[in-house]
Parts: structure tokens; C-alpha cells; sequence
């Protein structure tokens, strides 16, 4: 079996895309997307009095005539945030409104992630490719009914089988970040959740394990340490590196020894490591340049065979 | 076509990770200023301009060395805002022109990053032990102290102390980065004010003080009497020419060994907050500042010692030094200024103890750069994984330091049994800017997506902005290696065999890495071609 494994696409149309190609691209069989899909930025497109539409583009205050809306959206897809067009009225009831706006914000992430499993449909439909799309904790439970489909698996909170070969357990949710973000919980109940889905893996098959969150103290889970004001610690100038994985991922691992787990959430710990029998593996992410990074996984029954870092 | 108004609409961000502050300005701007290294620069500079470039001039060729510089600094600064990831120009490259490219220009990187890691640790004793010991002999009155001093100039002193640095600074990034970069924190700021102490007592200070400092200084250590007949006889009294273009543009390549590396904030450019503002502020930037600051030392010492004295002081070679001044190498400028407050112990030995932390700094920073770009190989598949383990315990890559640290003792020993000089990397590592800097003329065509996204997407008369820096950086910068090639002091015609081998193998050897990565990768089911490929989108 050949997997390619990526994550962290934060919106980015330009990623999603290539995803769902990367398979064709690397010859691979398993598609897995592993979670934190969704982007952080909603840029209004505001119509204004003469017909022509203005948002603010990268910082920069942009005016543009119908003919180039497109073109600004696209841009706007680019980077991972979502453009929307609205009046003026919206507008400003989405200013002074944080209800109204968080529900606007919700729906137009629900609406593209349907249009993006919509465009996996199209793509994959018949190919034979197995596809499974996480969220990871940066994503509302709101987007998870449109993750299913004829074509497309949302493997989250359970253990599924990856052909004949493998099982899979999944899990979204991460130890505690400073951002309070959707899917996260304390270490306690995070190891409580794994090991309620451990408890349905069947020992006689090889087990993948694809957890958005990495084990602490390896190299997937090292990242600048910030302040409570979310200020990152400099020392001399440089930034300073600590773990932020979850113990309760790493104990899971070092219990189960699965022969592959997979990780994102942590963009620039891009790395391979062992813990014991395991490899574990996390590519991360430059979501906004447009370029995926992933990983292609050659796995051979209760082995991995190969296992290489790509920037697609 | 977009326009620019005012009263914009806002964007609105959700709750989610990432979102943070990182690296400021102010950060940035310190780290690329710290890479500049305005205490050895200047040593070069005034031991060698005066005395070796007849006719050149020091402050001349310090603004035009920041001039040519800045083109380069804007397109790294542009291409850190428009790809806001660490990884520098392997990044910039690969997306732009082709893998393979950004594969060469980072070999090149870590051949020359490496190299001066190897010659700054010589530096340690050769420049800053060395007239450490004298100026606490003379203090103390040592003749003991005096002859660490001379020993201190000598080749296996100089290996072995470098050795030594070079271990230590090893066992330090085995044991974790923190530790350092909270030693270099302070280390940073005692240079400084070393700096600022020197400029203050070079104010102060007229020819005749310097002439009459400068010979009690040496008749104390070196017990030479009148050393400035000595130097002047030695020199058969060499003068000072008027202004020559010519020797100065030769005598810039040694401002540009200081200028052309603002750049270093570009590997860190994943954390660095608002990239587009901080970014053009640290490199362009720190380029300005750095220039001033070499500058006013230049002037203050043309005003206190003055070109003639500075040039019969550069004069002797290194193997007459002992007979001409009885010590074991030429003083530094920071020595000379020594010499002015010769009779204020505690001030020599201020002077001599910060000037301590200018001489090594490139050492840890090119360490650790090559340590990265090494660990990022592994990863990718290009060198052994071997070298991408980490310590359990310390979460440092060992392989990869230790690695490192092999290859840095063989070219300090190449610099110290004088088979590599000061320069000689540059010429060659300039070429990785200039690949840069036609990567950026090219990206709005290359990558029309990422330029169009891109917070600096501005055009002048239809040609995207980019394109005109990165034209503009590339003449600026293959002017340069005009100078470096033909420097007389040491350019090409001096390059000696092993040397031009080095020179000559670079590029092969990057495509036989190149091709056994991409023989061992396709083994592993993907080609090396596919790992940086980007994949069709559509």
C-alpha cells in the first residue's frame, strides 16, 4: 500500500487541489488528509456605490470593477482565506454583530468545504483511490457533515479499515493551545478519548495511527514558545524552540506501537522520527504559498518500507 | 486593475492556532546586524586598504560595498515576504527556477557556511587572544602574558584554540540551542559597546597622541624602540597616493565581505512577524546601520592615526612582524586604539576583552545554519536519514553537529596551514546570489500565482518592480565578482591548487549528490525529481 499523507491545508484552494492530484502524481493508492482543512480569514468583498467591489487584500486596500472580482478571489484563495461579497449593510452588521459574523463566517467555511468534497468527488470518483479527510482542531464541528461522502471517509473518532491491509485510528482533537481553539482538551481527557478508541483496534492487523496532534519531545512537535499574550520568547534574537506535542499521543504510541502515525498541527516541525517500532511522521505545512508538503508512505504489511518527505 | 483607496473594509479572523506574534523588526534587525561583522571587517579593512591598495580609500569603498549590497538585501527581503518560510534561498530558488537549482546554491551555502565556521575559530586567537595577552602584559607588566600573546599568532596555538571554540560551540548545540543564543545575547551587547568605547577614544585622539601611544605600547611588549621608524623604514616610507578608483573598487571587496551577509534573517523567515515590513527593515536596513557604523570607525581612525601610519602598519609581512616590532602578528585597530589609553589599564583591557567577542561571531551562526540545511537534506531524502536523528534527550540533531564539526576542523586547519584565505569563499559564494537574484527577475513569470499574492506586486512602466530589483541586484552583484576575482591581494591569480580544486568540484559534486539521492529516493518509490516537483493543481 502507498499512502500520501499531508495536512494543514488552512483553505488553501491551491493545496486542496494538488491533494487530491497527489496521488495520480506519486502512483499512490491512500489518500489522507490529516486534518485542519479550513481557513482562519474571511475577506468581505464589499460592493460599492458605483458597482465596483473593494476589500482589503494582504493589508493592502483594493477597488476593483465586476470583471476582476474573480481575479481578486482567486487571489484571495490563494493565501487559504475565504472571500465573500457582501453589501455594505452586511457589512457592517458583521462589524458590530460578532454573533451574525461568527454564523456568516461558519457557513461560508461549511459551503467550501462541501464544494471542495464536491470537486474530490469529481476528481476521484472510480479511480479507486481510497480518500480520507480529517478535521483537525482548528476546524469547527460544523464542517463534519460535509465531509462525507460516496467517495470521500471522515475517519475522525474511529477506527476504520484502509483496504485489506491496515486499520486506521483517527483522532482531531490536541492537548491544550493558546489560541482555544475548536478541538481540544486537557492531556487526562485527550488519553481518555485514545484510549477508548484503541480499545476497537484489532491486534491481528496493522495499525496506522493518523492523530492531527504529534507526540511530545520528538522533532514533530517543535515550536517557537510564546507568551500568554501569544508574544514569542526570543533568545538572542532567535526564536525559542520547546515541545508542544501531547504526552497523551506519545503514550499512546509507546502502549500500542502502531507501524505508522501520522501528525500535522505543528507547521514547521516537518520531521521523521521513532518511538520504539513506530514511525511517526510529520510533514508540515506552507499552506500559504500555495505548496503542500506531504509525505508518500510505502507500507508493507507490518512495515514501513519507505517513507519520504515532499513539497509538492 | 486594482486601485488604492482609503477606509477599507477589514478582514476578520477566527479563533484558531497560528495565530501569533512573532519576530519583530527590532529582532531581526539585530540578528542580521549581529552577522555583519563590523570588528573583524574594520581589522581587515585597516590592515590591509591603507597598506595594499595605494590610492584606495576606505571610506569610499565602505559606502559603495553598502550601496551594491542593497539591491541583493531588497530581493531577499522581497522574496522573504512573498514566501514567508525559513529556508532561504533553497526555498526562493526551488520555487522559482528548478530543485535542482535551489539544490546547488544550498550546497554551495553549506560548502562556504562551513568553511566559515573553520576560519572564524581561528580568528579567536589569531585576532583576539593574541592582543588580549599582550595588552594584559602590558597592563601587568607580563613578559609572560606578552609571549601567550605571540604565541597566540602562531599556527598550532591558532589550531588548537579554534579547536577547542569549535568543540565547545559542538557540545553547546548537542546540548540545545537556548544556551547559546542567551550567551550570544550578551556577548552581542559587550561587543558593542567595545565599539562605542573605541569611537570615543578615537575622537579624542590626534596623529602625534597615536604615533607616541603607539611606540611606548610596543617598546612595552615588543621592546622595539620608535616603532614608527621602524615601521616607516620597513616600508620605505610608504605614503599615501590621492584618490584611485581603481584600488578603491579592489579595496571594497572587503567592506562587501561584511555587507553582503544582511541577508541571514531569511532563513528564519517563518517566524518572523509582518515579513513584509520587518524583513525590508532587517536587511536593507541593518546594511545602512552596519555601513555607518564602520564608517565612523574608518573616520575615526583616519582622524587619530591617520592612512600613513595605518598603511606602514599593514605593510610588513606576517613572517617579518617579529623583526620589525619584536611582537608575534600585526595589532588589530582595536589594539592600536589600546595603545591611545595605554596608561588606563582598566580601558585596554576593556577594549581588548569586548573586542574577544567580534572575532568568532560568524562561527556559531554558520554552524548552525549548516546544521539546519544538513537536517533539512536528511529529511528530504538527499543525505543519509541517519544524519535527521535527533537526541532523545536533548532534541538536537548529534549526527548532524557532529557532522559538521569534522568538516569546520579541516578547513580550520586548511586556513591555518594557509591553503584557504580570508576571501576566498566569497567570490564562490556569490554565486548563490546571483542565482537569487535571477530567480527573482524571473518570478513574476515563473510564478505569476505567488507573485500576484504577494504583498509587493507592483509594476513601473509594465514590468513588475521584482523584476527590476532582482536585474538591478544580479549587475550589482557579478560587478562585485569582477573585484573579487581580480583582487590583487587575494583573487584568483593567488588561489592556490587545492583551493581552485575546491572551487572547481562544487558543482560537480552537488549533481553526484544530486544523482545518488535521486538513484536511492527512486529505490524508496518516489524520485528525487517528484520530492520537490510541485504537483499539477488542476
Amino acid at each position: 500500500m502507498k499512502l500520501y499523507y499531508a495536512g494543514d491545508v488552512h483553505g488553501s484552494e491551491m493545496c486542496w487541489r494538488k491533494f487530491l492530484n497527489a496521488a495520480k502524481f506519486y502512483e499512490a493508492d491512500t489518500l489522507i488528509m490529516g486534518g485542519d482543512i479550513t481557513g482562519k480569514m474571511m475577506v468581505p468583498i464589499v460592493e460599492t456605490a458605483d458597482g465596483r467591489h473593494e476589500a482589503r487584500v494582504l493589508g493592502r486596500h483594493e477597488i476593483v470593477p465586476s470583471d476582476e472580482l474573480e481575479d481578486m478571489e482567486k487571489r484571495i484563495r490563494f493565501n487559504g482565506f475565504y472571500p465573500y461579497r457582501c453589501d455594505r449593510a452586511q457589512y457592517d452588521r458583521m462589524n458590530s454583530d460578532t454573533e451574525y459574523r461568527e454564523e456568516t463566517f461558519t457557513r461560508l467555511m461549511t459551503d467550501e468545504v462541501r464544494r471542495w468534497i464536491a470537486l474530490a468527488e469529481e476528481r476521484l470518483a472510480g479511480t479507486g483511490i481510497r480518500c480520507f479527510v480529517m478535521p483537525g482542531n482548528d476546524d469547527e464541528f460544523a464542517i463534519d457533515e460535509a465531509l462525507e461522502s460516496t467517495t470521500v471517509v471522515n475517519p475522525d473518532n474511529k477506527v476504520v479499515r484502509v483496504g485489506d491491509e491496515a486499520q486506521m485510528l483517527s483522532c482531531s482533537w490536541t492537548n491544550p493551545t493558546p489560541w482555544d481553539s475548536p478541538r481540544e482538551e486537557p492531556e487526562e481527557a485527550l488519553l481518555e478519548r485514545l484510549h477508548g478508541l484503541a480499545a476497537q483496534l484489532d491486534p491481528d492487523i496493522p495499525t496506522i495511527f493518523n492523530l492531527h496532534c504529534p507526540p511530545h519531545g520528538t522533532m514533530l512537535d517543535r515550536a517557537p514558545q510564546l507568551t500568554a499574550d501569544l508574544k514569542v520568547v526570543l533568545d538572542g534574537g532567535e526564536p525559542r524552540i520547546v515541545s508542544v506535542g501531547s504526552m497523551a499521543v506519545r503514550t499512546l504510541i509507546e502502549e500500542v506501537q502502531p507501524v505508522l502515525s501520522l501528525h500535522g498541527h505543528i507547521h514547521e516541525s516537518k520531521a521523521i522520527a521513532k518511538i520504539g517500532k513506530t514511525t511517526c511522521v510529520n510533514p508540515g505545512s506552507a499552506y500559504s504559498e500555495g505548496v503542500i508538503d506531504g509525505a508518500v508512505i510505502d507500507l508493507r504489511k507490518d512495515r514501513v518500507r519507505s517513507c519520504q518527505l515532499v513539497t509538492g | 486593475m486594482a486601485t488604492e483607496a482609503t477606509g477599507a473594509p477589514e478582514v476578520f479572523a477566527r479563533k484558531a492556532t497560528g495565530l501569533r506574534r512573532e519576530a519583530s523588526a527590532l529582532d531581526v534587525f539585530i540578528y542580521n546586524t549581529n552577522n555583519q561583522n563590523v570588528g573583524i571587517g574594520v581589522t581587515f579593512m585597516v590592515l590591509l586598504i591603507p597598506a595594499l591598495y595605494i590610492g584606495g580609500s576606505m571610506v569610499t569603498a565602505t559606502i559603495l560595498a553598502g550601496i551594491l549590497a542593497l539591491p541583493m538585501a531588497g530581493v531577499y527581503a522581497y522574496f522573504a515576504a512573498a514566501m514567508p518560510r525559513s529556508g532561504g534561498d533553497y526555498v526562493y530558488i526551488s520555487r522559482t527556477l528548478h530543485p535542482f537549482l535551489g539544490f546547488l546554491s544550498s550546497w554551495n551555502w553549506v560548502v562556504w557556511l562551513v568553511t566559515y565556521t573553520g576560519i572564524p575559530a581561528a580568528y579567536l586567537a589569531q585576532y583576539g587572544l593574541s592582543g588580549l595577552c599582550r595588552e594584559l602584559g602590558y597592563v601587568f607588566d607580563s613578559p609572560t602574558l606578552v609571549g601567550y600573546g605571540d604565541n597566540f599568532s602562531r599556527k598550532w596555538w591558532i589550531f588548537v584554540a579554534g579547536s577547542i571554540l569549535l568543540t565547545l560551540f559542538a557540545i553547546i548545540f548537542a546540548l540545545g540551542t537556548r544556551l547559546y543564543f542567551r550567551i550570544q545575547n550578551v556577548t552581542f551587547a559587550i561587543a558593542m559597546v567595545g565599539v562605542v568605547v573605541g569611537l570615543i577614544v578615537l575622537a579624542f585622539h590626534n596623529h602625534t597622541d597615536t604615533s607616541s601611544g603607539f611606540n611606548a605600547y610596543v617598546h612595552g611588549v615588543g621592546g622595539v624602540d620608535n616603532a614608527t621608524a621602524s615601521l616607516a623604514k620597513y616600508s620605505n616610507n610608504l605614503g599615501q597616493a590621492g584618490f584611485d578608483l581603481k584600488q578603491t573598487l579592489y579595496a571594497m571587496v572587503w567592506p562587501l565581505f561584511i555587507t553582503l551577509y544582511a541577508i541571514t534573517s531569511s532563513f528564519i523567515g517563518g517566524e518572523v512577524r509582518n515579513a513584509k515590513r520587518s524583513q525590508f527593515l532587517a536587511m536593507p536596513g541593518s546594511i545602512v546601520y552596519v555601513t555607518i557604523l564602520m564608517l565612523l570607525l574608518v573616520l575615526g581612525l583616519n582622524h587619530a592615526a591617520g592612512t600613513t601610519f595605518l598603511g606602514q602598519l599593514g605593510y610588513p609581512l606576517p613572517q617579518d612582524v617579529p623583526s620589525v616590532l619584536g611582537i608575534g602578528n600585526l595589532p588589530t585597530y582595536n589594539e592600536v586604539i589600546a595603545t591611545m589609553v595605554r596608561n588606563q589599564g582598566w580601558l585596554v583591557l576593556l577594549l581588548g576583552f569586548t573586542f574577544l567577542f567580534w572575532t568568532y561571531v560568524w562561527l556559531p551562526i554558520n554552524f548552525l545554519a549548516a546544521t539546519r540545511a544538513v537536517l533539512a537534506w536528511a529529511f528530504d531524502g538527499l543525505f543519509p536519514r541517519k544524519l535527521s536523528e535527533v537526541n532523545d534527550r536533548y532534541h538536537t540533531p548529534i549526527y548532524a553537529i557532529a557532522f559538521i564539526w569534522v568538516l569546520s576542523e579541516i578547513c580550520l586547519y586548511l586556513y591555518v596551514d594557509q591553503i584557504f584565505n580570508t576571501l576566498n569563499g566569497i567570490f564562490a559564494w556569490i554565486l548563490s546570489f546571483v542565482l537569487c537574484s535571477i530567480a527573482a527577475t524571473v518570478f513574476p513569470y515563473r510564478r505569476p500565482d505567488l507573485w500576484k499574492a504577494s504583498p509587493w506586486n507592483g509594476s513601473t512602466l509594465g514590468i513588475p518592480n521584482i523584476t527590476l530589483l532582482g536585474a538591478l541586484a544580479t549587475v550589482c552583484l557579478v560587478f562585485c565578482e569582477y573585484w573579487f576575482w581580480y583582487d590583487p591581494v587575494q583573487g584568483f591569480d593567488l588561489w592556490g591548487t587545492t583551493l581552485r580544486w575546491v572551487m572547481a568540484m562544487i558543482v560537480p559534486s552537488a549533481i553526484v549528490v544530486y544523482g545518488i539521492a535521486w538513484f536511492t529516493s527512486k529505490q524508496r518509490g518516489v524520485s528525487v525529481d517528484k520530492v520537490f516537483a510541485e504537483i499539477p493543481p488542476e
